[in-house]
């Protein structure tokens, strides 16, 4: 850098004008003494002069303000908005009018939603057919059934379909691989057992005869490896179960009573009869449908009366050309295979009707929880009053019954009633009653050993049973009753008798009040 | 009561033309648009004479004026307060400038023939008409980052303060640039040193 470099600058911040004082005398100073600078200030001044006269101010222009306004107006008029808004507007409007439509369409969407589940359905629905017809079900397979819950899916995979009840109520059913091995033919053992003759024989195959009829509407198949399952198989279970029973205790009464169970043996006829008609007359409206993607509920009618007329004419063709018919059987051969990675859980209504579907390497259970009863609205004794309670109704406590109201598929109000002396204390239970009622003794059948032994039940599964049609029958002897409210009185006892002390105590040390009060009952 | 009443001498604010403008920003911010329209009778001078010194003379002088006033328009409802809204506006002249010379630049690399620059109208007060056109000419010649600061100061009378506000860059830059500006004039002016009395 020329060493004048910096001066020079200087020369030019000071003919602006913008050197500070310290500067201009200093520069001043040089200028005093130096030729050269002086020199350099009178070009820069020069060079100043002309830059500054060798322009003017630009010509004045009378439209710049009136062309700008103009401009600004293009900019921000209609056109240019309504430009500028287009995408905006275009969404607004659609959003309008799909909200004024859905208005007045609140159902619209439902409309679509309920269409596609139809036609989902309707994927999985097709050309469902009788399972047993292909399974063929034997009238040792429905016997079997009646008494282990299970009936053969796939007899040569050894796949059957289970039906159980859990400790709460809930019912279940499962798919089972070849886990049941059968011992001997229960059917024939207890033919024997019962020393039936032979119209005896024909009659009880009449029976099963004819609920093999009707199961067969119960699980249905197609070739798209959808299984749909009634619930009505739960009845048809106590149905034929009760049949069972009724033929075997009019057939052989004497034998009878040595091999049933003890509930079995003050068995009343016609009940059981009434059981099996209201499950035959039930209408088999909804069905589980198991597909290889999803599990769920749907309203179906399978037209048994048009299956039967195919069945006919398949019987007749049968006889003309045995071998087409018989590869028209095999084609409809079913194999039942779920991806056990993909099991969606879809539910119909409320919390009481979910569906759980446990899966495993042999095992596909689907779960239903109970259907029967409603324990939720159970109303409780007021608390505040217990004391009180407590003391009359230990104090007159002469009757406890509880009154069964008549038969029907309603919800129906139970009572639960305590007489006293002066009044009566009532619970009400709004309960929805089973469709029949089963007459057994509660608690004494798991220890009769000649029915189990006989046909090699196995305690669990036959207590599932038992334990089903008990907790439907939801039917008491007031003998048991009587055994239990003796039991109940003396606990009431007891505790009155604390409660009796506790008021001396409290009544002897005021100072405790506090802490008593505390105490919860 | 009595309370002791202490006079004191009230002096009637003094109304800077800053104020003003800040005044009519807020105005206008506060949805008068039709402060906008003093705005621009205020400043478009100023600013149609940056343009023009800046672009050292051309005919799309008004264009990029304008320009300028749109993009204030659709500003200035971010304006700051900050600085002086004469600081903001030039600066935004000056970018508006900048672009512009840059843009035609490019322009004039792609086409072989040059465009039909309109040599502009200059006018001149002290010295010939020749002597005014040979210095604009080699005004032109400068860069811009010359050129800018020194129209800025010389024709403009800007501080150096207020240049480097314009310019964006220090106050050094600018003094260092407009002596550079200078020092480049002579050099090109050189040739007509007897003409020009340099």
């Amino acid at each position: 850098m020329n060493k004048f470099y910096k001066e020079y600058e200087m020369l030019s911040a000071y003919i602006d004008g913008e050197l500070t004082k310290e500067e201009v005398k200093y520069i001043e100073d040089k200028l005093a003494v130096s030729k050269d600078l002086q020199q350099k200030l009178t070009e820069l001044r020069r060079v100043k002069e002309l830059s500054q006269s060798s322009f003017q101010k630009v010509i004045e222009s009378p439209y710049f303000e009136t062309k700008l306004i103009a401009s600004l107006n293009s900019e921000s008029s209609s056109e240019y908005k309504i430009k500028k808004w287009i995408p905006v507007l275009g969404i607004s409007l659609t959003t309008i009018v799909l909200m004024l439509f859905l208005r007045s369409n609140p159902k619209f969407f439902d409309t679509i939603i309920e269409e596609q589940k139809t036609k989902l359905a309707g994927l999985y629905t097709e050309n469902l057919k009788p399972l047993f017809i292909t399974a063929g079900l034997t009238n040792e397979d429905i016997f079997d059934f009646a008494l282990y819950r299970k009936l053969p899916l796939d007899k040569e995979r050894g796949q059957y379909l289970m039906i159980g009840s859990n400790e709460d109520g809930s019912n279940y059913f499962e798919i089972k691989t070849a886990s049941i091995v059968k011992k001997g033919n229960d059917f024939e053992k207890f033919i024997a057992a019962l020393d039936l003759n032979e119209k005896q024989k024909l009659q009880i195959d009449s029976i099963l005869e004819s609920y093999a009829n009707d199961m067969q509407g119960q699980i249905l198949v197609n070739e798209n490896n959808t299984v749909a399952i009634s619930p009505k198989l739960w009845n048809y279970n106590k149905a034929i179960f009760a049949d069972v029973m009724a033929f075997a205790k009019d057939a052989n009464g004497v034998q009878f009573v040595k091999i049933a169970p003890a509930g079995f043996r003050d068995i009343n006829r016609p009940q059981l009869v009434e059981i099996a008609e209201v499950v035959k007359a039930a209408s088999d409206s909804d069905y589980i449908f198991m597909t290889p993607d999803t599990i769920f509920i749907e309203t179906f009618r399978f037209d048994k009366e048009k299956f039967d007329d195919e069945m006919r004419r398949m019987q007749v063709e049968m006889k003309k050309n045995l071998k087409e018919a018989e590869n028209q059987l095999r084609q409809q051969n079913f194999i039942l295979n779920i991806d056990k990675n993909i099991v969606k859980l879809r539910t119909k209504g409320g919390k009481e009707n979910k569906l759980e579907v446990f899966i495993d390497t042999n095992i596909c259970r689907v779960q239903i929880p109970d259907m029967h009863f409603d324990w939720s609205e159970i109303s409780l004794p007021n608390f505040d009053d217990l004391e009180t309670q407590i003391a009359a109704a230990t104090k007159n406590l002469q009757s406890f019954t509880i009154k069964i109201p008549k038969e029907g598929h309603s919800r129906q109000k139970f009572e639960f009633r305590v007489d006293v002396r002066d009044s009566a204390q009532k619970f009400n239970f709004d309960i929805d009653i089973p469709n029949f009622k089963t007459p057994i003794l509660p608690d004494t059948f798991m220890n009769d050993s000649t029915f189990s032994e006989l046909y090699n039940l196995k305690a669990d599964s036959i207590s599932n049973l038992f334990r089903q049609l008990m907790d439907d029958s939801m039917i008491f002897y007031q003998k048991d009753f009587q055994i239990e409210m003796r039991e109940f009185q003396k606990e009431m006892k007891k505790l009155r008798e604390e409660l009796l002390r506790l008021q001396k105590d409290l009544k002897k040390e005021p100072t405790k009040v506090k802490e008593v009060e505390s105490l919860e009952i | 009561m009595k309370f002791n009443k202490k006079k004191v001498n009230l002096q009637n604010p003094q109304i800077l033309s800053l104020d003003d403008d800040f005044s009519l920003i807020k105005r206008f911010i506060e949805g008068d648009e039709t402060t906008f329209r003093l705005l621009v009778q205020r400043h478009k001078d100023k600013v149609r004479n940056l343009t023009y010194l800046t672009l050292g003379g051309d005919d799309l002088v008004d264009d990029i004026a304008q320009d300028v006033f749109l993009t204030v328009y659709k500003n200035l409802n971010k304006f700051r307060f900050e600085s002086q809204f004469s600081t903001w506006l030039y600066r935004i002249t000056v970018n508006k400038c900048k672009d512009h010379l840059r843009k035609k630049r490019i322009r004039n690399i792609f086409t072989s023939i040059k465009e039909d620059e309109q040599e502009p109208v200059y006018h001149s007060s002290h010295e010939t008409k020749d002597t005014a056109e040979i210095v604009r000419k080699a005004v032109k010649e400068l860069p811009d980052k010359l050129r800018i600061p020194l129209m800025l100061k010389d024709l403009e009378g800007f501080s150096y303060q207020e240049i480097a506000k314009t310019v964006s860059c220090e106050i050094g830059t600018v003094k260092s640039r407009i002596f550079r500006a200078r020092e480049g004039l002579r050099n090109i002016l050189k040739p007509y040193e007897k003409e020009l009395m340099l």
